[in-house]
Protein backbone atom coordinates (compact mmCIF):
# COMPACT_ATOMS: atom_id res chain seq x y z
CA UNK A 1 0.00 0.00 0.00
CA UNK A 2 1.37 3.39 -1.06
CA UNK A 3 2.00 6.28 1.58
CA UNK A 4 -0.23 8.75 -0.06
CA UNK A 5 -3.40 6.50 -0.03
CA UNK A 6 -6.02 7.56 2.42
CA UNK A 7 -5.56 5.40 5.94
CA UNK A 8 -8.82 3.40 6.72
CA UNK A 9 -10.07 2.52 10.46
CA UNK A 10 -8.59 -0.10 11.81
CA UNK A 11 -10.69 -0.18 14.84
CA UNK A 12 -13.15 -1.63 12.36
CA UNK A 13 -10.90 -5.05 12.84
CA UNK A 14 -12.57 -5.52 16.49
CA UNK A 15 -16.33 -4.75 15.19
CA UNK A 16 -18.75 -7.04 13.74
CA UNK A 17 -20.72 -6.05 10.50
CA UNK A 18 -24.08 -6.67 8.95
CA UNK A 19 -26.55 -5.92 6.39
CA UNK A 20 -28.98 -3.26 6.84
CA UNK A 21 -32.76 -4.22 6.45
CA UNK A 22 -33.14 -2.37 3.23
CA UNK A 23 -29.93 -4.39 1.54
CA UNK A 24 -30.16 -7.28 -0.33
CA UNK A 25 -27.51 -8.81 -2.91
CA UNK A 26 -27.06 -11.73 -5.18
CA UNK A 27 -24.65 -13.87 -6.49
CA UNK A 28 -24.67 -13.39 -10.38
CA UNK A 29 -22.33 -15.36 -12.54
CA UNK A 30 -19.15 -13.33 -12.73
CA UNK A 31 -20.20 -10.70 -9.84
CA UNK A 32 -22.43 -10.23 -6.79
CA UNK A 33 -24.97 -7.90 -6.85
CA UNK A 34 -25.58 -5.52 -3.87
CA UNK A 35 -29.53 -3.37 -3.62
CA UNK A 36 -30.19 -0.82 -1.59
CA UNK A 37 -33.79 -1.42 -1.56
CA UNK A 38 -34.10 2.34 -0.21
CA UNK A 39 -32.58 4.13 -3.31
CA UNK A 40 -33.43 1.44 -5.78
CA UNK A 41 -29.35 1.86 -6.97
CA UNK A 42 -27.31 -1.41 -7.51
CA UNK A 43 -23.59 -2.08 -6.78
CA UNK A 44 -21.61 -4.58 -8.30
CA UNK A 45 -18.73 -5.89 -6.91
CA UNK A 46 -15.69 -8.89 -8.31
CA UNK A 47 -15.93 -12.25 -6.93
CA UNK A 48 -13.61 -11.46 -4.07
CA UNK A 49 -15.58 -9.08 -2.71
CA UNK A 50 -18.61 -11.43 -2.98
CA UNK A 51 -16.72 -13.64 -1.26
CA UNK A 52 -15.12 -10.73 1.36
CA UNK A 53 -18.99 -10.11 1.81
CA UNK A 54 -20.11 -12.91 2.57
CA UNK A 55 -17.46 -13.95 5.24
CA UNK A 56 -18.46 -10.69 6.56
CA UNK A 57 -21.78 -11.56 7.29
CA UNK A 58 -21.03 -14.38 8.97
CA UNK A 59 -17.77 -14.33 10.95
CA UNK A 60 -18.08 -12.89 14.82
CA UNK A 61 -15.78 -10.06 13.70
CA UNK A 62 -13.95 -8.30 10.88
CA UNK A 63 -10.50 -9.75 12.12
CA UNK A 64 -12.03 -13.26 11.82
CA UNK A 65 -13.19 -12.82 8.43
CA UNK A 66 -10.22 -11.09 7.47
CA UNK A 67 -8.23 -14.50 8.97
CA UNK A 68 -10.93 -16.68 7.45
CA UNK A 69 -10.53 -15.07 3.78
CA UNK A 70 -6.22 -15.38 3.94
CA UNK A 71 -6.58 -18.71 4.79
CA UNK A 72 -9.37 -19.19 1.50
CA UNK A 73 -7.00 -16.95 -0.57
CA UNK A 74 -3.85 -18.07 0.64
CA UNK A 75 -2.82 -14.03 1.04
CA UNK A 76 -0.66 -13.01 4.08
CA UNK A 77 -3.03 -11.75 6.79
CA UNK A 78 -1.93 -8.41 6.60
CA UNK A 79 -2.60 -7.78 2.82
CA UNK A 80 -6.20 -9.11 3.70
CA UNK A 81 -6.93 -7.35 6.37
CA UNK A 82 -5.83 -3.76 4.75
CA UNK A 83 -7.99 -4.64 1.79
CA UNK A 84 -10.11 -5.99 3.84
CA UNK A 85 -10.93 -2.51 5.56
CA UNK A 86 -10.82 -0.63 2.37
CA UNK A 87 -13.31 -3.03 1.43
CA UNK A 88 -15.52 -2.46 4.46
CA UNK A 89 -14.63 1.39 3.98
CA UNK A 90 -16.10 1.81 0.72
CA UNK A 91 -19.23 -0.53 1.51
CA UNK A 92 -19.46 1.45 4.56
CA UNK A 93 -19.96 4.92 3.06
CA UNK A 94 -22.05 3.67 0.43
CA UNK A 95 -24.51 2.55 3.66
CA UNK A 96 -24.49 -1.17 2.11
CA UNK A 97 -23.10 -2.53 5.80
CA UNK A 98 -23.49 -1.08 8.61
CA UNK A 99 -21.58 -1.77 12.19
CA UNK A 100 -23.32 -4.05 14.98
CA UNK A 101 -23.81 -1.90 17.79
CA UNK A 102 -22.69 -4.51 21.07
CA UNK A 103 -24.25 -1.40 23.37
CA UNK A 104 -27.27 -1.25 21.58
CA UNK B 1 -62.22 4.24 0.67
CA UNK B 2 -62.47 1.08 -1.48
CA UNK B 3 -60.27 -1.82 -1.34
CA UNK B 4 -59.72 -3.75 -4.62
CA UNK B 5 -60.12 -7.33 -4.24
CA UNK B 6 -59.74 -9.99 -7.11
CA UNK B 7 -63.32 -10.87 -6.36
CA UNK B 8 -64.83 -7.20 -6.63
CA UNK B 9 -67.60 -6.83 -9.68
CA UNK B 10 -67.53 -3.52 -11.65
CA UNK B 11 -70.39 -1.51 -10.62
CA UNK B 12 -73.51 -2.90 -12.18
CA UNK B 13 -72.72 -6.58 -12.03
CA UNK B 14 -70.65 -9.26 -13.29
CA UNK B 15 -70.17 -9.27 -17.48
CA UNK B 16 -69.65 -12.87 -18.44
CA UNK B 17 -65.68 -12.69 -19.30
CA UNK B 18 -66.48 -14.56 -23.20
CA UNK B 19 -63.03 -14.05 -24.48
CA UNK B 20 -59.66 -16.08 -23.48
CA UNK B 21 -56.18 -16.19 -24.43
CA UNK B 22 -52.96 -16.25 -23.36
CA UNK B 23 -50.47 -13.56 -22.90
CA UNK B 24 -47.35 -12.97 -20.78
CA UNK B 25 -47.72 -16.05 -18.74
CA UNK B 26 -50.99 -15.51 -17.60
CA UNK B 27 -54.52 -16.67 -18.72
CA UNK B 28 -56.74 -14.01 -19.73
CA UNK B 29 -60.14 -13.60 -19.55
CA UNK B 30 -61.89 -10.53 -20.88
CA UNK B 31 -65.73 -9.29 -21.33
CA UNK B 32 -64.63 -7.92 -24.60
CA UNK B 33 -62.66 -8.75 -27.64
CA UNK B 34 -58.98 -8.57 -27.94
CA UNK B 35 -57.94 -9.09 -31.13
CA UNK B 36 -54.46 -9.38 -30.58
CA UNK B 37 -54.41 -12.09 -27.75
CA UNK B 38 -52.62 -15.45 -28.31
CA UNK B 39 -55.31 -18.31 -28.46
CA UNK B 40 -54.00 -20.70 -25.60
CA UNK B 41 -53.25 -24.53 -26.48
CA UNK B 42 -54.67 -27.78 -24.28
CA UNK B 43 -51.26 -26.64 -22.00
CA UNK B 44 -51.75 -23.20 -20.75
CA UNK B 45 -49.90 -21.39 -17.74
CA UNK B 46 -50.83 -22.96 -14.62
CA UNK B 47 -54.15 -22.26 -13.29
CA UNK B 48 -53.66 -19.73 -10.36
CA UNK B 49 -52.00 -16.88 -12.86
CA UNK B 50 -54.59 -15.71 -14.42
CA UNK B 51 -56.61 -12.63 -14.77
CA UNK B 52 -60.00 -10.76 -15.76
CA UNK B 53 -60.44 -7.96 -17.54
CA UNK B 54 -63.91 -6.14 -17.32
CA UNK B 55 -64.17 -2.67 -19.45
CA UNK B 56 -66.40 0.02 -16.94
CA UNK B 57 -67.63 3.24 -18.40
CA UNK B 58 -65.61 6.85 -18.25
CA UNK B 59 -68.23 7.62 -15.20
CA UNK B 60 -67.98 4.25 -13.69
CA UNK B 61 -63.93 4.01 -13.70
CA UNK B 62 -63.85 8.04 -12.58
CA UNK B 63 -65.93 6.64 -9.64
CA UNK B 64 -63.91 3.71 -9.10
CA UNK B 65 -60.82 5.54 -9.23
CA UNK B 66 -61.96 8.63 -6.95
CA UNK B 67 -63.40 5.51 -4.35
CA UNK B 68 -59.53 4.21 -4.31
CA UNK B 69 -57.97 6.51 -2.58
CA UNK B 70 -55.05 9.22 -3.28
CA UNK B 71 -53.29 8.37 -6.21
CA UNK B 72 -49.05 8.96 -6.77
CA UNK B 73 -47.72 9.30 -9.72
CA UNK B 74 -44.66 6.98 -10.30
CA UNK B 75 -44.12 6.55 -13.88
CA UNK B 76 -44.81 9.27 -16.73
CA UNK B 77 -43.89 9.78 -20.36
CA UNK B 78 -44.49 12.78 -22.19
CA UNK B 79 -44.44 13.89 -25.72
CA UNK B 80 -42.23 16.14 -27.54
CA UNK B 81 -44.63 18.86 -26.92
CA UNK B 82 -45.05 17.90 -23.44
CA UNK B 83 -48.03 16.83 -23.31
CA UNK B 84 -48.80 13.80 -21.40
CA UNK B 85 -48.20 10.09 -23.13
CA UNK B 86 -48.21 7.67 -20.37
CA UNK B 87 -49.01 7.97 -16.96
CA UNK B 88 -48.95 5.28 -13.92
CA UNK B 89 -50.24 5.94 -10.92
CA UNK B 90 -49.81 4.34 -7.74
CA UNK B 91 -52.62 3.50 -5.50
CA UNK B 92 -53.57 1.83 -2.27
CA UNK B 93 -54.67 -1.38 -3.73
CA UNK B 94 -53.49 -1.41 -6.93
CA UNK B 95 -52.23 0.54 -10.27
CA UNK B 96 -53.52 3.20 -12.44
CA UNK B 97 -52.85 3.51 -16.75
CA UNK B 98 -53.61 5.93 -18.75
CA UNK B 99 -52.12 6.46 -21.84
CA UNK B 100 -53.50 9.30 -24.31
CA UNK B 101 -55.79 8.09 -26.87
CA UNK B 102 -55.15 4.52 -25.18
CA UNK B 103 -57.44 4.24 -22.77
CA UNK B 104 -57.28 4.15 -18.51
CA UNK B 105 -56.76 0.81 -16.56
CA UNK B 106 -56.98 0.33 -13.31
CA UNK B 107 -54.94 -2.87 -11.90
CA UNK B 108 -55.63 -4.19 -8.54
CA UNK B 109 -52.28 -5.38 -6.65
CA UNK B 110 -52.06 -9.12 -6.96
CA UNK B 111 -52.92 -8.33 -10.76
CA UNK B 112 -55.60 -10.77 -10.95
CA UNK B 113 -58.16 -7.99 -11.97
CA UNK B 114 -58.00 -4.94 -14.50
CA UNK B 115 -60.59 -2.95 -15.30
CA UNK B 116 -60.48 -0.89 -18.32
CA UNK B 117 -62.33 2.25 -20.44
CA UNK B 118 -61.86 3.37 -24.09
CA UNK B 119 -60.81 6.43 -24.64
CA UNK B 120 -63.01 9.23 -25.96
CA UNK B 121 -62.32 8.60 -29.58
CA UNK B 122 -60.77 4.98 -29.72
CA UNK B 123 -58.52 3.73 -32.22
CA UNK B 124 -58.59 0.85 -33.76
CA UNK B 125 -56.05 -0.36 -32.08
CA UNK B 126 -56.39 1.12 -28.91
CA UNK B 127 -55.92 -2.00 -26.89
CA UNK B 128 -52.33 -1.74 -27.34
CA UNK B 129 -52.02 -0.14 -24.18
CA UNK B 130 -53.34 -2.91 -22.58
CA UNK B 131 -50.09 -5.64 -24.43
CA UNK B 132 -47.91 -2.51 -23.75
CA UNK B 133 -47.95 -1.90 -20.37
CA UNK B 134 -51.28 -3.32 -18.53
CA UNK B 135 -50.93 -7.29 -18.47
CA UNK B 136 -46.96 -7.10 -18.39
CA UNK B 137 -47.54 -5.20 -15.04
CA UNK B 138 -50.40 -7.81 -14.03
CA UNK B 139 -48.02 -10.76 -14.73
CA UNK B 140 -45.04 -9.15 -13.03
CA UNK B 141 -47.53 -8.60 -9.64
CA UNK B 142 -48.10 -12.48 -10.15
CA UNK B 143 -44.47 -13.10 -9.65
CA UNK B 144 -43.31 -13.54 -13.40
CA UNK B 145 -40.71 -10.85 -14.62
CA UNK B 146 -40.67 -9.24 -17.44
CA UNK B 147 -37.76 -7.37 -19.59
CA UNK B 148 -37.47 -5.14 -22.15
CA UNK B 149 -36.92 -7.37 -25.20
CA UNK B 150 -38.11 -9.46 -28.30
CA UNK B 151 -38.26 -12.75 -28.45
CA UNK B 152 -37.95 -15.69 -30.92
CA UNK B 153 -38.44 -19.38 -31.18
CA UNK B 154 -35.69 -21.42 -32.87
CA UNK B 155 -36.05 -25.54 -32.97
CA UNK B 156 -38.31 -24.79 -30.01
CA UNK B 157 -35.85 -22.92 -28.07
CA UNK B 158 -36.80 -19.38 -27.02
CA UNK B 159 -33.66 -16.88 -27.79
CA UNK B 160 -34.38 -12.59 -26.39
CA UNK B 161 -32.90 -9.87 -28.10
CA UNK B 162 -32.84 -6.59 -25.69
CA UNK B 163 -31.04 -3.47 -27.41
CA UNK B 164 -31.17 0.55 -26.24
CA UNK B 165 -34.47 1.80 -28.21
CA UNK B 166 -33.55 2.69 -31.60
CA UNK B 167 -30.58 -0.24 -32.37
CA UNK B 168 -33.18 -2.50 -34.37
CA UNK B 169 -34.26 -5.27 -31.97
CA UNK B 170 -37.71 -5.00 -33.84
CA UNK B 171 -36.17 -5.17 -37.30
CA UNK B 172 -33.78 -8.42 -36.49
CA UNK B 173 -36.78 -9.81 -34.95
CA UNK B 174 -38.97 -9.64 -37.53
CA UNK B 175 -36.36 -10.54 -40.04
CA UNK B 176 -35.69 -13.72 -38.36
CA UNK B 177 -39.44 -14.51 -38.16
CA UNK B 178 -39.32 -13.62 -41.50
CA UNK B 179 -36.47 -16.35 -42.41
CA UNK B 180 -38.62 -19.03 -40.32
CA UNK B 181 -38.31 -18.29 -36.49
CA UNK B 182 -41.47 -18.40 -34.30
CA UNK B 183 -42.37 -15.46 -33.01
CA UNK B 184 -42.88 -15.08 -29.28
CA UNK B 185 -42.90 -11.82 -28.36
CA UNK B 186 -41.82 -7.77 -29.17
CA UNK B 187 -40.85 -4.86 -26.85
CA UNK B 188 -41.94 -7.06 -23.79
CA UNK B 189 -40.74 -10.44 -22.53
CA UNK B 190 -42.13 -12.29 -19.59
CA UNK B 191 -40.40 -14.87 -17.96
CA UNK B 192 -40.30 -17.26 -15.42
CA UNK B 193 -37.24 -18.68 -13.81
CA UNK B 194 -37.42 -21.80 -11.95
CA UNK B 195 -34.92 -24.37 -10.52
CA UNK B 196 -34.69 -26.22 -13.62
CA UNK B 197 -34.12 -23.45 -15.86
CA UNK B 198 -36.13 -19.82 -17.27
CA UNK B 199 -38.88 -19.87 -19.19
CA UNK B 200 -40.09 -17.44 -21.77
CA UNK B 201 -43.67 -16.75 -22.99
CA UNK B 202 -45.73 -15.37 -25.88
CA UNK B 203 -46.81 -11.59 -25.59
CA UNK B 204 -49.43 -9.51 -27.81
CA UNK B 205 -49.60 -11.27 -31.36
CA UNK B 206 -48.76 -7.73 -32.92
CA UNK B 207 -45.75 -5.97 -33.95
CA UNK B 208 -45.19 -2.29 -35.44
CA UNK B 209 -42.50 -1.83 -37.77
CA UNK B 210 -40.79 0.32 -39.71
CA UNK B 211 -41.93 0.85 -43.13
CA UNK B 212 -38.60 1.22 -44.90
CA UNK B 213 -37.58 -2.16 -42.78
CA UNK B 214 -40.98 -4.14 -44.16
CA UNK B 215 -39.57 -2.82 -47.37
CA UNK B 216 -36.83 -4.66 -46.59
CA UNK B 217 -38.10 -7.88 -46.52
CA UNK B 218 -37.91 -10.02 -49.33
CA UNK B 219 -41.71 -9.99 -50.92
CA UNK B 220 -41.79 -14.34 -50.98
CA UNK B 221 -40.65 -14.20 -47.14
CA UNK B 222 -43.67 -11.21 -45.60
CA UNK B 223 -46.72 -13.72 -45.73
CA UNK B 224 -44.51 -15.37 -42.77
CA UNK B 225 -45.00 -12.16 -41.01
CA UNK B 226 -48.72 -12.46 -40.78
CA UNK B 227 -51.22 -10.66 -41.67
CA UNK B 228 -50.76 -6.92 -42.07
CA UNK B 229 -53.38 -4.95 -39.82
CA UNK B 230 -55.40 -1.37 -40.34
CA UNK B 231 -53.81 1.37 -40.04
CA UNK B 232 -54.88 4.55 -37.98
CA UNK B 233 -53.51 7.46 -37.05
CA UNK B 234 -49.89 5.84 -34.99
CA UNK B 235 -49.92 3.86 -38.19
CA UNK B 236 -48.31 7.20 -39.97
CA UNK B 237 -44.89 5.76 -39.05
CA UNK B 238 -45.07 2.04 -38.55
CA UNK B 239 -46.58 -0.81 -40.11
CA UNK B 240 -48.19 -3.13 -37.87
CA UNK B 241 -48.75 -6.97 -38.86
CA UNK B 242 -49.96 -9.51 -36.57
CA UNK B 243 -47.25 -12.74 -36.70
CA UNK B 244 -48.53 -16.27 -36.08
CA UNK B 245 -47.21 -16.80 -32.60
CA UNK B 246 -46.32 -19.76 -30.27
CA UNK B 247 -49.07 -20.29 -27.71
CA UNK B 248 -46.89 -21.92 -24.67
CA UNK B 249 -43.75 -20.82 -22.68
CA UNK B 250 -40.72 -22.13 -24.47
CA UNK B 251 -37.24 -22.37 -22.76
CA UNK B 252 -35.35 -19.32 -22.78
CA UNK B 253 -32.05 -20.63 -24.18
CA UNK B 254 -29.93 -17.60 -24.99
CA UNK B 255 -30.45 -13.66 -24.36
CA UNK B 256 -28.53 -11.21 -26.93
CA UNK B 257 -27.66 -7.82 -26.15
CA UNK B 258 -27.31 -5.48 -29.02
CA UNK B 259 -25.16 -2.97 -29.26
CA UNK B 260 -24.55 -0.43 -32.18
CA UNK B 261 -21.78 2.03 -32.53
CA UNK B 262 -18.85 3.61 -34.11
CA UNK B 263 -16.56 1.12 -31.86
CA UNK B 264 -17.74 -1.73 -33.10
CA UNK B 265 -15.44 -2.58 -36.08
CA UNK B 266 -17.10 -5.74 -36.48
CA UNK B 267 -20.16 -7.71 -36.06
CA UNK B 268 -19.42 -9.97 -33.06
CA UNK B 269 -20.67 -12.13 -30.92
CA UNK B 270 -19.07 -12.26 -27.20
CA UNK B 271 -19.30 -13.80 -23.80
CA UNK B 272 -21.43 -10.96 -21.45
CA UNK B 273 -19.68 -11.36 -17.84
CA UNK B 274 -21.57 -8.01 -16.87
CA UNK B 275 -24.65 -8.05 -14.73
CA UNK B 276 -25.55 -4.26 -16.14
CA UNK B 277 -27.17 -5.11 -19.52
CA UNK B 278 -29.43 -7.51 -17.84
CA UNK B 279 -30.25 -4.68 -15.13
CA UNK B 280 -31.07 -2.44 -17.23
CA UNK B 281 -33.41 -4.53 -19.33
CA UNK B 282 -35.69 -4.96 -16.82
CA UNK B 283 -39.18 -3.87 -17.85
CA UNK B 284 -41.53 -1.37 -15.58
CA UNK B 285 -38.96 0.31 -13.49
CA UNK B 286 -41.48 1.87 -11.38
CA UNK B 287 -41.74 -1.19 -9.28
CA UNK B 288 -39.73 -0.03 -6.12
CA UNK B 289 -41.58 -1.67 -3.41
CA UNK B 290 -38.76 -3.82 -1.52
CA UNK B 291 -40.32 -7.14 -2.05
CA UNK B 292 -40.38 -6.67 -5.59
CA UNK B 293 -37.03 -5.49 -5.92
CA UNK B 294 -35.64 -7.96 -3.75
CA UNK B 295 -37.72 -10.84 -5.97
CA UNK B 296 -36.43 -9.10 -9.17
CA UNK B 297 -33.01 -8.86 -8.51
CA UNK B 298 -33.64 -13.14 -7.19
CA UNK B 299 -35.06 -13.70 -10.77
CA UNK B 300 -32.44 -11.49 -12.59
CA UNK B 301 -29.65 -13.46 -10.68
CA UNK B 302 -31.59 -17.00 -11.49
CA UNK B 303 -31.59 -15.40 -15.18
CA UNK B 304 -27.78 -15.00 -15.15
CA UNK B 305 -27.49 -18.16 -13.90
CA UNK B 306 -28.89 -20.55 -16.26
CA UNK B 307 -29.35 -18.27 -19.54
CA UNK B 308 -26.58 -18.03 -21.67
CA UNK B 309 -25.71 -14.09 -22.45
CA UNK B 310 -24.34 -13.01 -25.70
CA UNK B 311 -23.15 -9.49 -26.37
CA UNK B 312 -23.44 -8.57 -29.93
CA UNK B 313 -21.64 -5.34 -31.29
CA UNK B 314 -23.09 -4.16 -34.59
CA UNK B 315 -21.26 -1.63 -36.58
CA UNK B 316 -22.69 1.24 -37.88
CA UNK B 317 -24.72 0.65 -40.90
CA UNK B 318 -25.18 -3.01 -40.75
CA UNK B 319 -28.25 -4.17 -41.43
CA UNK B 320 -30.61 -5.58 -39.41
CA UNK B 321 -30.98 -8.52 -41.84
CA UNK B 322 -27.09 -8.78 -41.77
CA UNK B 323 -27.67 -8.97 -37.55
CA UNK B 324 -30.67 -11.67 -38.23
CA UNK B 325 -28.59 -13.65 -40.39
CA UNK B 326 -25.49 -13.52 -38.14
CA UNK B 327 -27.53 -14.36 -35.00
CA UNK B 328 -29.52 -17.20 -36.57
CA UNK B 329 -26.25 -18.58 -37.83
CA UNK B 330 -24.64 -18.28 -34.41
CA UNK B 331 -27.74 -20.05 -32.97
CA UNK B 332 -27.36 -22.73 -35.42
CA UNK B 333 -23.27 -23.33 -34.68
CA UNK B 334 -24.51 -24.11 -30.83
CA UNK B 335 -22.51 -21.03 -30.20
CA UNK B 336 -24.92 -19.24 -27.52
CA UNK B 337 -23.84 -22.67 -25.80
CA UNK B 338 -20.00 -22.06 -25.58
CA UNK B 339 -20.37 -19.04 -23.76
Amino acid sequence: MSTSEPSVDQSLLDTSIRLPQNVVYREFPHETVILNLDTGKYHGVNPTGGEMLRVLQAAPSVREAAAQLAETFGRPLETIQADLLTFCSGLLERRLIEVVDDDA
Amino acid sequence: MTTLEATDSPPGGEPELRHRGVAFGLTVEASFALPNLVVGDAVGPPSSRRTSIQRLSRSAMSALKADLGPSRLVFERRFPNDRPMLLVDRLPSGYGIWGARHGRYIVSSDGHSIWSTAPRRAQPHWQRLLFAQVLPLAATLQGLECLHASCVSLDGRAFALTAPSGTGKTSVCLHLVAAGADFVCDDVLAVESGPDGVVAYPGARFVGIDPKEFARIPPAQRPLLGTQLASDADSRFKIFVEPPAVSHGTPLSGIYFLWRGAAARKLEFRSLADARPLLASRFLAYLTDPPQLTAQLAALANVADKVPMIEVSIPDGTSAADVAAALQDHVARGRHDLV
